[in-house]
């Protein structure tokens, strides 16, 4: 910068003025580098955490509540021929047809309630009874004269060919529709004109019961044919399956009713007011107003029988005024004079008194507004588990009954009784009817199934006996209620953790404390190295070789590997006692071959465990360990036995420190190094001896109290959590190895040349000063490592089997969120549930793993300012 | 014994005085067991455990690895039930065979194996023989147990072939003629394979030529033709489909396709010719069990006369194959032939993601170490990025999945590729999501190695530097950057290993089994980003899970993974080997 020369110069500090200036690009490039610099790391970091911000956006939809606008309200007394008995809306909201009791179906605009056609299907003889199917547009008439008739009433949409239409039709913009040809037309927006229409379409009447009127229809549709179930004015309840047959030369078709029939009681026919048949046909329900209803078994249509009689309302002072079915029909939704709403649903217990083995049992109360209006109407689904109810304050409330949550409420202008509601085919909208009003209401639920409890919480899920943990994401039948409990892949994700861990973290820190402490400096560069260089081993490569190498490999020689978990260490500690017995000097000059004598020892083991295995299988499992684990031979002891002997072990050790130790130290003062290392021998020995004498008889006490099997040990499938947790070994011991080493060898040089110096030796020294002071380093290596275990997929995915079952069974797979997400995401259709639900699994995944990291990372940094203060 | 309430605390003194009053002698025993000679044999334990697992497991890769393409010889078994087997025996193993499979022998067989059995325990001996002949047996393996063999009836036979084809896997058999133009050229073992020998090379190239007239030559009318499609309904979605313009472009789509259809029907007339000059070839074997096959010249791969071929031809066809798995493309459902597409893949997705990870990382590191002011909120940004470092990599796949594929893709699809909707360009998985997926999933640990390498810059130097006049950009580029580049580098390289050896997101984003194009090839603009590649990590999950036919895709299985163990070692040593240099050299620097 040019000195401004009116200023008096300045001294610089070293006497001379300075005379050059800076350069302009130096400045230039100086500041650019800042800003470029700052904005490209905060963006960097912003890019890292939008990980996380973007993972919640996703899922947060999931457990926002449903939001339900108003579309239109009409009137509708004008148009109001007689008593309505249902309504119905096509997929595009555009057309609904209303059905009346004197048989008028009147065909109108959702949009104003402008009527575009009237019929009358069934002439002058109006129907005496009717049904409507939930999904399909099936329906059925009964007649007074004791026939009955059944077809389909729906809409149908066919594509119009745009040389043909008026102008009118023609100018419409995209979107919008008009009345033409008693149907609607729209325009969509890929330019097509498409025709939505009411189809009509009804089977000749067949006779079920000659003069009788029939009072109550229901039809069920089963893939050999329509199965109708009729109540007629005799009393008697008939079960007929429709078949049609045509003949081919002379192309008449004939229609033909096979069945039986039941007499009810007297007052169940008089009083009956609903009659249903379940989905396959199997069971028929007839329901009186006060809350009775009549479960027949129609498995054998020749023979009903009454399989048990139920009380829908035990309220005293309520009656049934609303019964529908949900979708599937098997349960069963019904609402009371006190506006509850409850569903039942036919479970199979164990314990069932009834002939089919069935109960039926109230599975869901629904959070019903408490104004205790009488429920007049209920509406299912025809793809959910959504019931949409009317009372008779005008108030139509939305549940989701999986979930047993109300999804949205509204309240119509005039409190008039809703008389008739639907729910649109895409389960977008409710329509409404009251005598006086016709109202639409668009519903915004994308995810009306899950709610935090229902994620994370058992749920009664229709056809289970009990409240469960489920994931069941896709199924075969079109019905099937996906089943989002995330519970049980956190379960296999635990599960997974816990038996790596079980494995890994003992090798990884023994060997961290040898590495450190016990190992020559110049073995310890070539080992460390190698070692971490483990932790970069592609994980797709550890899961293929558990799975096609380990998996297969173990699995005929189960036996043999559970006794290596016992004869290695056996081995390894006998190799310890009997280098005791060498002199000092010899041991001191044999001292840098240590490692490779141990190294030794491990063959020796493993060829202990080969020969003790088959031995052990003998004893403890009658001969064939898989076929023990099946629960189908042998008693519990054996498995307790092989679960004791870690424990009894550790007693036994613990026993030796405590009470052996000192008896030797006070009673050997003047006897020679080697007869007290023969000593030590035998009582290591003595030790092994009670260790498994001890394990025996406690097995045999506790198989007295109850059998292992079905708890920690069960049936042996062969990509197991032992295959898992050996392999994923792998994959957290070197983590784990290499921080808990870098805490131990952290521990400030001084201590470690104290602690010798006053006399200690290299393993008092380790164990007294080391390992105590770099404590909470090793629980950080702990935590990275089990970070690394609960995220871990390719090793699961390939080798765990991924069944969602929940059991701690060492022999048996799991399924963990990873897995999963890798499995499902692939097939999952971007913004459903499934999708969002596997975010939830992702997100849960992350914040288990950043709390977990969380907790290390701060434990390391006070690890690290206390290492600074020693 | 004291009382519980009355704890001994009168007492404790005169306890004291009595452990002083010991006397400490150094007896042999407290010396024995002060060393805790065993506990430390145990812990010895553990590390010999853990190596032991490391030496093992790599071991037995590279075993099966390096073995996989050495021919064996060929063996020809006969069973008691009449079966004849020839084939490669890959395995032996024990195991107790049930009592039905016994009981299916003939009687007098029966009773004996029952003998044998008993006398071994229940145990008997297999080997798993690899038949091949896939069309004619349905199965490529065949289990024959020792009990099942006839007595003295394995042998080598002189002139069992080794054929690798084109498609249906490996064949055995031996030969029986050579025909040319349907009339038979030789019928003795020695003259057909001498004429194989004449006539293979020549056959093969015009399969070759073929090869490249299918690929090349129609791949580029078909790349043409769809080009002009996408800009016709480029034309349709501006203009819409009544216009004039749109009548104009799909009248010159008609002609150009017809112009185009006359080249494609002149190639097919050149492919159809050399078809016809290599279906003149075919060379006529029997196998085991007598059933004859005529096997065109043209669709055999490699064939030897396994137990005729010396250890200098044996080691030619071991590199040849080596050869032709690093070189080639996958066949039959990627269990034969080479993996050239999933290294392209894997090599072209590493260099993308470092380009992305590298500058951004350093720029991170930085910022936070040089030019942000330290402060709660700094070492909160820190804490979470040693964190990400430890989130799981399926995390990262899913926000890649959602976030770039079907946020940031669909969009560029709507503004770029209208006319190509609604099939996605850069919506769905492929090579550019998945990179920068994993840049993300291993920023932190660039992040993590840069800010060590710049803290391990003593601060004297930058007031050095700064004494001398350097601006702060001077010395950061100068001074700072120079010092810590080899620490940055290994940064760089251990975080491109970790993501040549992830897996678990690229199978969510843009991974595939079979890629039929690569992602750089001959058309404008030459380096497909959004296409969706194959990768030797997620060739393996696929090989060892998805193949229909798993037990023949093993050997290549262990011969991808030697092969991407070896890449991610290389990388790692390299970074171990900078490390060492960093260490000197940051040694040396110091004043």
């Amino acid at each position: 910068m040019p000195q401004d020369p009116q200023q008096p110069a300045k001294r610089t500090f070293s006497g001379r003025l300075r005379q050059r200036a800076t350069s302009p690009r130096v400045k230039l490039a100086n500041v650019a580098a800042r800003v470029v610099i700052t904005l490209g790391g905060i963006g960097t970091i912003g890019a890292v955490l939008l990980v996380c911000i973007f993972l919640v956006s996703v899922v947060v939809p999931l457990f926002v509540p449903a939001k339900v606008k108003p579309l239109a309200v009409h009137d509708a007394a004008a148009a109001q021929p007689g008593d309505l008995v249902h309504v119905a809306v096509d997929e595009y909201m555009l057309l609904g047809y209303a059905y009346y009791r004197d048989g008028t179906l009147r065909t109108y605009r959702i949009d104003t309630g402008e009527t575009i056609n009237e019929q009358r299907p069934f002439g002058e003889t109006p129907p005496t009874a009717w049904s409507f199917a939930i999904t399909d547009g099936h329906v059925a008439f009964g007649f007074a004269d004791g026939t009955v008739r059944h077809g389909m009433i729906g809409f149908g949409a066919r594509f119009l060919d745009r040389a043909a239409l008026p102008d009118e039709v023609l100018a419409l913009e995209p979107g919008e529709a008009m009345p033409h040809e008693g149907g609607m037309v729209q325009k969509t927006v890929e330019n097509q004109f498409r025709l939505q229409a009411l189809a009509v379409r009804l089977e000749d009447p067949v006779e079920v019961e000659a003069g009788a009127a029939v009072r109550l229809i229901d039809i069920a549709m089963k893939s050999a044919g329509p199965v109708i179930a009729t109540l007629t004015d005799s009393g008697l309840l008939h079960i007929n399956e429709i078949s049609s047959r045509k003949n081919l030369l002379t192309g008449k078709v004939t229609t033909r009713l096979t069945g039986g029939r039941f007499q009810l009681e007297p007052e169940d026919s008089r009083s009956a007011r609903w009659l249903m048949v379940a989905g396959l046909g199997d069971n028929v329900f007839v329901a009186r107003a006060d809350g009775r209803v009549v479960r027949l078994d129609t498995r054998n249509f020749a023979a009903p029988t009454v399989a048990e009689i139920v009380d829908l309302v035990p309220e005293d002072e309520a009656t049934l005024t609303a019964l529908a079915f949900q979708i599937g029909k098997t349960s069963l939704v019904s609402g009371d004079s006190a506006g509850r709403v409850r569903v039942w649903s036919r479970i199979k217990p164990e314990d069932a008194t009834t002939i089919d083995g069935a109960e039926l049992v109230m599975v869901h109360d629904l959070p019903s507004a408490a104004e205790r209006a009488a429920i007049t109407t209920l509406a299912s689904s025809s793809r959910t588990r959504m019931i949409a109810s009317g009372t008779a304050s005008g108030l139509v409330q939305l549940f989701h009954v999986t979930s047993n949550q109300r999804l949205a409420a509204v309240q119509l202008e005039q409190p008039d009784a809703v008389a008739a509601l639907t729910l649109t085919p895409k389960d977008d909208g409710i329509l409404a009817v009251t005598d006086s009003h016709i109202g639409l209401w668009r519903i915004d639920a994308p995810h009306p199934e899950t709610t935090v409890s229902s994620v994370f919480l058992p749920v009664w899920y229709e056809g289970y006996a009990a409240p469960e943990h489920v994931w069941q994401s896709s199924s075969g039948t079109d019905d099937f209620e996906p089943k989002y409990g995330l519970y049980p892949l956190i379960f296999g994700t635990l599960k997974a953790t816990v038996y790596s861990m079980l494995f890994g973290v003992p090798l990884a820190l023994l060997a961290a404390v040898y590495t450190s402490e016990m190992m020559h400096p110049k073995l310890k560069a070539k080992i460390k190295p190698t070692i971490e260089m483990m932790a970069s081993l592609p994980s797709v490569v550890l899961g293929f070789l558990a799975a096609l190498v380990v998996a297969p490999f173990i699995v005929d020689i189960v036996p043999q590997v559970l006794a290596c978990f016992v004869a290695l260490p056996f081995v390894i500690l006998l190799g310890g006692y009997l280098w005791q017995l060498l002199p000092i000097p010899v041991s001191i000059r044999l001292m840098k071959y240590r490692l490779y004598m141990i190294l030794l020892t491990l063959p020796l083991g493993v060829a202990l465990g080969f020969w003790v295995g088959p031995v052990a299988e003998a004893w403890l499992f009658v001969g064939d360990l898989k076929g023990w684990l099946t629960g189908r031979i042998g008693g519990g002891a054996g498995g307790w036995m092989f679960m004791m002997i870690p424990a009894c072990a550790l007693a036994a050790a613990v026993f030796s420190g405590k009470v052996f130790n000192p008896l030797i130290r006070t009673h050997t003062g003047d006897w020679s190094r080697a007869r007290i290392a023969l000593l030590d021998l035998g009582k290591y020995l003595l030790l092994v001896a009670a260790t498994i004498a001890l394990a025996y008889l406690l097995s045999q006490v506790l198989s007295f109290a109850m059998d292992p099997r079905g708890r920690f040990l069960d049936t042996y499938v062969q990509r197991n959590a032992l295959v898992v947790g050996f392999v994923m070994g792998f994959a957290i011991i070197p983590i784990i190895y290499t921080i808990s080493e870098d805490a131990l060898s952290a521990v400030p040089e001084h201590l470690r040349s104290g602690s010798l110096g006053a006399g200690a030796t290299p393993w008092q020294t380790a164990v007294r000063i080391i390992v105590p002071t770099a404590m909470s380093g090793l629980f950080s290596a702990l935590m990275v490592g089990m970070g690394r275990a609960v995220g871990e997929t390719m090793i699961v995915l390939m080798a765990a089997g991924n069944t969602p079952v929940m059991e701690w069974n060492i022999f048996n797979g799991f399924r963990t969120l990873s897995a999963n997400i890798a499995v499902e995401l692939p097939e999952a259709v971007k913004d459903s549930t499934h999708y969002r639900m596997l975010f939830l699994a992702a997100l849960t995944l992350f914040a288990m793993t950043f709390v977990v990291n969380t907790i290390a990372e701060v434990i390391r940094l006070r690890f690290r300012k206390r290492a600074y203060q020693l | 014994m004291t009382s519980l309430k009355d704890p001994p605390r009168p007492s404790a003194p005169p306890a004291r005085e009595h452990e002083l009053k010991r006397p400490r002698r150094s007896s042999a025993s407290a010396a024995l067991m002060a060393r805790g000679e065993p506990m430390v044999w145990l812990t010895g334990g553990g590390m010999a455990v853990c190596v032991a697992m490391i030496v093992a497991l790599l071991l037995f890769v590279g075993y099966q690895g390096v073995r996989t393409f050495w021919p064996v010889p060929v063996v020809r078994i006969d069973t008691i039930d009449g079966r004849s087997v020839m084939g490669e025996v890959t395995r032996h193993s024990s195991y107790q065979p049930e009592s039905y499979f016994v009981d299916a022998l003939p009687d007098a067989v029966a009773a004996q194996v029952n003998a044998r059995l008993e006398a071994s325990d229940g145990w008997a001996q297999r080997q798993l023989v690899r038949t091949g002949n896939f069309e004619l047996t349905g199965e490529h393996f065949t289990w024959v147990s020792d009990f099942e063999i006839t007595a003295d009836s394995e042998r080598l036979p002189p002139w069992a072939l080794v054929i690798e084809r084109q498609s249906w896997g490996r064949f055995y058999g031996e030969p029986l003629a050579f025909v040319i133009d349907g009339e038979v050229a030789a019928d003795q073992p020695q003259a057909v394979w001498d004429l194989f020998e004449q006539h293979h090379p020549a056959v093969r190239d015009r399969w070759a030529q073929r090869v490249a007239l299918e690929k090349d030559r129609i791949g580029h009318i078909n790349h043409q033709l769809e080009q002009r499609r996408l800009a016709l309904r480029a034309i349709e979605l501006k203009q819409g489909i009544d216009s004039q313009a749109w009548k104009d472009a799909a009248a010159e789509f008609e002609a150009f396709e017809q112009q185009q259809h006359e080249h494609f029907v002149e190639i097919r007339e050149q492919i159809a010719s050399l078809n016809e000059e290599n279906d003149r070839y075919v060379m006529r074997l029997v196998t085991a069990d007598g059933t004859e096959k005529n096997l065109p010249l043209a669709e055999v791969v490699r064939a030897y006369p396994a137990n005729r071929v010396g250890f200098g031809e044996k080691l030619g066809i071991y590199v040849s194959r080596w050869w032709e798995f690093l070189s080639d493309d996958p066949r039959e459902a990627n269990s034969e032939g080479g993996v050239l597409p999933a290294i392209f893949g894997t090599v072209t997705m590493t260099l993308l993601m470092s380009l992305a990870v590298v500058p951004f990382g350093v720029l991170a590191a930085l910022y936070l170490r040089e030019y942000a002011k330290a402060g709660p909120m700094i070492s909160a940004v820190r804490i979470a990025i040693n964190n990400l470092a430890g989130v799981p990599s399926i995390v990262f796949g899913v926000f890649g999945v959602g976030f770039f594929a079907y946020v940031v893709g669909a969009r560029i699809d709507q503004l770029l590729f209208a006319p190509k909707l609604p099939s996605p360009t850069f919506g769905t998985g492929g090579l550019l999501w998945a990179s920068l997926t994993l840049a993300l999933l291993t920023l932190p640990v660039v992040i993590i190695a840069t800010e060590e390498a710049l803290a391990a810059v003593p601060n004297s130097m930058r007031e050095g530097s700064y004494a001398c006049g350097a601006s702060k950009w001077q010395t950061i580029r100068r001074i700072v950057l120079p010092r810590a580049m080899p620490g940055i580098m290994t940064g760089s390289i251990l975080a491109m290993a970790r993501g040549a050896g992830e897996v678990a997101p690229l199978m969510l984003i843009g991974a595939v089994k079979l890629a039929p194009e690569l992602p750089i090839d001959g058309y404008f603009p030459y380096v497909h980003l959004e296409r969706s590649f194959m990768h030797l990590g997620f060739h393996i999950y696929d090989l060892g899970f998805q193949s229909q036919n798993s037990a023949a895709a093993k050997p290549m299985v262990y011969t991808t993974t030697l092969l991407l163990i070896l890449i991610i070692a290389t990388l790692n040593l390299l970074a171990i080997w900078l490390r060492g240099r960093l260490r000197r050299r940051f040694v040396g620097s110091q004043f």
